[in-house]
């Protein structure tokens, strides 16, 4: 195995512990921050101010009794967390950390892979991890369960289409697929008149950003879009049959998501690791932590939509709002380059 | 180019290697004690009947269909999106046209009631 | 730094381009018009039509003009089918506007829809008649294919047309997959879908050899009962009478015509131009099934009593006399009947049958069914209708001076002149059989006492239709010379 792909691999290693552990804590983080807003205190048993809350879980979850359903199918049945906890790390690999460092005395580059189509890579990526919820659904032979897959699949490929309809603004102006290519045109420095602003794509692309905020909730099935497992109505949908560590799959690959689109989130629109000083891994983090709160500020204060609402708001007003947004954009484009 | 292919196929497979593992861990720890009363699939208190996998309504199917259609137009726009520059206006009228017929075709899909769902 | 674009000659495509603006005018229409005012979609559809034919003037069919990087083309041959197709589609919307309306449950058949159909097949077979490319006529074939299944089954209430419409769907489905399959053969074995080149490579490849290569016979084989299962060729026959006698009547007549010349023009263009260097090998299977076709279709059709149904069994037997034209195909002869005979057959058979197809559509308006008793009487009750179908059924079989007449004269010339003496004489033979039950209706309408209630109801658009089809009937046989001579013109698109 050759230095390089050796490199990339320890990274890759990395990245997938690193977002192991941040899950680990986005639940406790989420838990605490819900409890301040909603004038609780939150865990504070275990550990100093409940810090040790998440192993406690993971522990508990871990010597839980694993339940099959009689007539569950069950190699799909087993085999569909594992695809949900597989996949959703993974699309994390296009995303540029920053740029190379030595270690000793080798260089390293802060991604696992800068491949040309790591725009399509993500979507194709993100949009596999709802097989796992498809499939647990359908496997558990249960009415709620294979309810909640088929919400979790209308929702997904429908939001699919605005999420992926929504970048293209942005690659219009990058002309590029690749991330590394995205961050490095957004480092650059736009000046209009006595303004000195950062090339992020968020100021020149707000519609297309909040378009993608909404689909990018929606993607990851949380709040206010949690249809698939919407407690009140399919008593968990989904993962109902699901118990032990094969439910914390699930759980783990959900928020894996979310931290892997805000950093997506982050690198298309926010510029990456870009800063006004000293670039780097921590402007990216702070970025997607603002995702992150963002994600738990819609929980806590967005009620659940109804499911023709949803679907509504995807195909009625969404995606016209994005086409019109695309055309928008490349009108501009050409207009600015003296090409109409 | 292809070496980074081959990073991200190790990234995958470590990923499931980890999965496979914690799995393995819990097999190891946890207790089984089946019961035909664990078994039984939860249906809020009430004893299975019906079969579980029955008819659905034709709705999704018909979100599906609408799905191929515009990720196909995605897939489509991506290319174009890429060589924007040097596609310059021809191109831009292009897709503007590609894209007004889409359009029409949500219209006529809206007013239809395909989008309905109830 | 732009890229060189290549900007396609889009003047060649406009009949197509109207073709596709009309269905956008309908669908729209469809949005806003309320439901009861709907039938006055079929009138933005006839102008569509005539305005698609009024363009054909405006390109020049003698240059054979290609677009799209060589996939498009613009030749004598894709005018001639242009011309069949878009007066098909005329005729097909004149007989249907009134039984879409009012006939099947009042109410069930949305007009919008139904055209949009007929004007989606149309637009697929004028791509199969202009395709360049094997790729551009796939899709043309599938476009056409798809829109056809969906109208047989367009009664969704009554089950015959659903038993139909699902088993033409079954079965057309796995002849597209053979075809593709032939086609991916084709390219495996020449390395191109450009039908030009294809017959290039195949004429290096058979140049001094005696047999061909089993690869490309066995492309030859795919593709030749792919397109055989369209034109509904013996034995690839079976969805046929089921799908005719099930589907609406006008629907009916309409695939009864336009499928199937999109059907034949797909075999020309792929057999007679593609692997016309072939040719020795495969004149001989379509002569085979030439005589297989006519003589089952004619045969069988003697013991129907559904009209529909004996229309569907004589509509097998016309495509076994036009796979004799066909047969007659020969690269040698610099004068060459074959395609020309095929083209005006095809163009006879367009007045002919959807003219019959128009009378059992007329009766069934009157109160009255689809079998040979509800024929009884008509030429007391209508004598003028009477006398179109008997028009008709003269025509089908091949009496003179009528346009069916020429059009088996000049495929049995063709026969002639490629010396298959044997195919002509079959024709002829089998053109008597025909004989017995093309009489049979005419017995019924004249020498029978009329039976039945009798409704009578004006349906004016539909007896235009049968007055033009009927006169065309006559009058095309009397000047068959033009026609003939515009399909002659076959012979300049094909200078390969």
């Amino acid at each position: 195995m050759d230095a390089n792909l050796l490199s990339s691999y320890i990274f890759a290693v990395i990245v997938l512990n690193v977002l192991l552990g941040l899950m680990a804590y986005m639940t406790y983080i989420e838990r605490k921050v819900m409890a301040a807003m909603q004038d609780r205190i939150g865990p504070n048993r275990t550990g100093p101010v409940g810090l040790l809350q998440p192993i406690a879980d993971g522990l508990k979850l871990l010597v839980k009794e694993d339940i099959i359903p009689k007539h569950a199918d069950r190699r799909i049945f087993l085999l569909a967390p594992l695809l949900s906890f597989v996949l959703a790390p993974v699309a994390a690999a296009v995303i540029p950390f920053g740029d190379s460092i030595t270690v000793f005395g080798h260089e390293v580059n802060l991604y696992v892979a800068d491949i040309n189509v790591a725009v399509l890579y993500f979507l194709a990526i993100g949009s596999m991890g709802v097989f796992g919820i498809i499939l647990g659904g359908y496997a558990s032979a249960n009415r709620y369960s294979l309810l909640g897959g088929l919400r979790a699949a209308a929702q997904v490929i429908s939001y699919e289409i605005i999420l992926g309809l929504s970048l293209i603004g942005v690659i219009i102006l990058s002309g590029s697929l690749s991330l590394v290519e995205i961050v490095n045109q957004q480092s650059e420095t736009l000046t209009i008149g006595p303004l000195q602003l950062p090339n992020w794509f968020i100021l020149s692309q707000p519609l297309a950003f909040i378009i993608f905020l909404i689909a990018a909730v929606a993607e990851t099935n949380r709040a206010p879009f949690d249809l698939p497992e919407a407690e009140t109505e399919l008593i968990g949908g989904f993962h109902t049959e699901y118990s032990g560590f094969r439910f914390s799959f699930f759980f783990l690959a959900e928020y894996i998501s979310m931290i892997v689109i805000s950093l997506f989130a982050a690198t298309i629109f926010l510029g990456g690791t870009d800063g006004p000083i000293q670039d780097g891994v921590w402007w990216l983090a702070l970025k997607a932590c603002i995702f992150l709160f963002f994600y738990i500020w819609l929980r806590t204060t967005v009620p659940r939509f109804r499911y023709d609402q949803l679907m509504g708001l995807a195909w009625k007003v969404l995606l016209p709002l994005v086409l019109i947004n695309i055309l928008l954009t490349g009108f501009i484009r050409l207009w600015g380059l003296g090409m109409l | 180019m292809l070496e980074s292919y081959a990073a991200i196929g190790m990234m995958i497979s470590t990923a499931f290697f980890m999965g496979g593992s914690l799995l393995l861990l819990g097999w190891l720890i946890r207790p089984s004690k089946p019961s035909p009363a664990k078994e039984q699939p939860y249906e809020s208190g009430v004893p299975d009947v019906r079969p579980p996998r029955g008819r659905y309504t034709s709705r999704f199917y018909i979100v599906a269909l609408l799905f191929v259609i515009f990720d196909i137009e995605a897939i489509f726009l991506f290319p174009w999106a890429v060589a924007f520059d040097q596609l310059a206006l021809y191109g831009y009228i292009q897709v503007l046209v590609f894209i007004s017929l889409l359009l029409f075709g949500l219209l006529y899909e809206w007013k239809k009631g395909a989008l309905e769902w109830a | 730094m732009p890229l060189e674009l290549v900007h396609p000659d889009w003047g060649l495509i406009v009949p197509q381009l109207i073709i596709v603006g009309t269905i956008i005018a309908i669908l729209t229409a469809d949005l806003i018009l309320p439901r009861d005012k709907q039938g006055a979609v079929s009138w933005i559809a006839m102008v569509g039509l005539v305005a698609s034919l009024a363009s054909l003037l405006t390109i020049d069919w003698t240059a054979g003009d290609t677009t799209f990087n060589e996939m498009f083309r613009a030749d004598s041959f894709s005018l001639f089918i242009n011309i069949v197709v878009l007066a098909a589609g005329v005729l097909a919307v004149m007989i249907s506007s009134s039984y879409v309306q009012s006939l099947e449950e009042r109410g069930t058949m949305p007009m919008p829809e139904y055209l949009v159909l007929v004007m989606f097949s149309i637009l697929g077979a004028m791509i199969v008649g202009a395709s360049g490319d094997l790729l551009i006529l796939f899709i043309g074939i599938e476009m056409g294919s798809l829109a056809t299944y969906v109208l047989t089954g367009f009664a969704r209430r009554r089950m015959t047309s659903l038993e139909g419409a699902l088993k033409y769907f079954l079965l057309g489905s796995f002849s597209s997959a053979i075809l593709v399959f032939g086609m991916a053969w084709i390219y495996g074995t020449t390395g191109t879908t450009s039908i030009p080149e294809i017959s290039q490579q195949v004429g290096t490849i058979m140049s001094g050899e005696q047999f061909p290569e089993p690869a490309l016979l066995l492309a030859l084989l795919l593709v030749a009962i792919g397109l055989a299962f369209k034109i509904a060729a013996v034995p690839f026959h079976m969805w046929t009478p089921d799908a005719y006698q099930g589907a609406p009547t006008p629907v009916s007549a309409y695939m009864s015509v336009v499928p199937k010349v999109a059907g034949f023009a797909a075999l020309v263009r792929v057999l007679a131009e593609g692997l016309g260097p072939l040719s020795d090998t495969w004149l001989l299977l379509i002569a085979i099934l030439a005589i297989i076709t006519m003589f089952y279709g004619n045969v069988v059709a003697i013991s129907q009593r559904d009209v529909k149904r004996m229309l569907a069994y004589s509509s097998i037997g016309h495509t076994g006399y036009i796979l004799v034209g066909l047969a007659a195909y020969s690269n040698d002869v610099p004068i060459d009947m074959s395609i020309g005979s095929v083209l005006f057959y095809l163009f006879a058979y367009t007045f002919m049958n959807i003219g019959a197809f128009a009378v059992v559509t007329w009766l069934q308006h009157r109160g009255q069914g689809v079998d040979l008793d509800s024929f009884n009487g008509l030429g007391v009750r209508s004598p003028l209708t009477a006398l179109a179908m008997t028009v008709f059924m003269f025509s089908l079989m091949g009496v003179p001076p009528l346009i069916g007449f020429y059009a088996k004269y000049y495929v049995i010339l063709a026969a002639i002149e490629a010396e298959m003496i044997w195919l002509a004489v079959a024709v002829v033979l089998a053109s008597a059989v025909s004989a017995f039950f093309y009489l049979r209706v005419v017995v019924a309408m004249y020498f029978n006492n009329p039976e039945g209630e009798w409704r009578p109801q004006a349906t004016p658009l539909l007896g235009l239709g049968l007055l033009i089809m009927a006169v065309g009937t006559v009058a095309l046989g009397f000047f068959s010379g033009p026609v003939l001579d515009l399909a002659m013109n076959w012979v300049d698109a094909f200078e390969v």
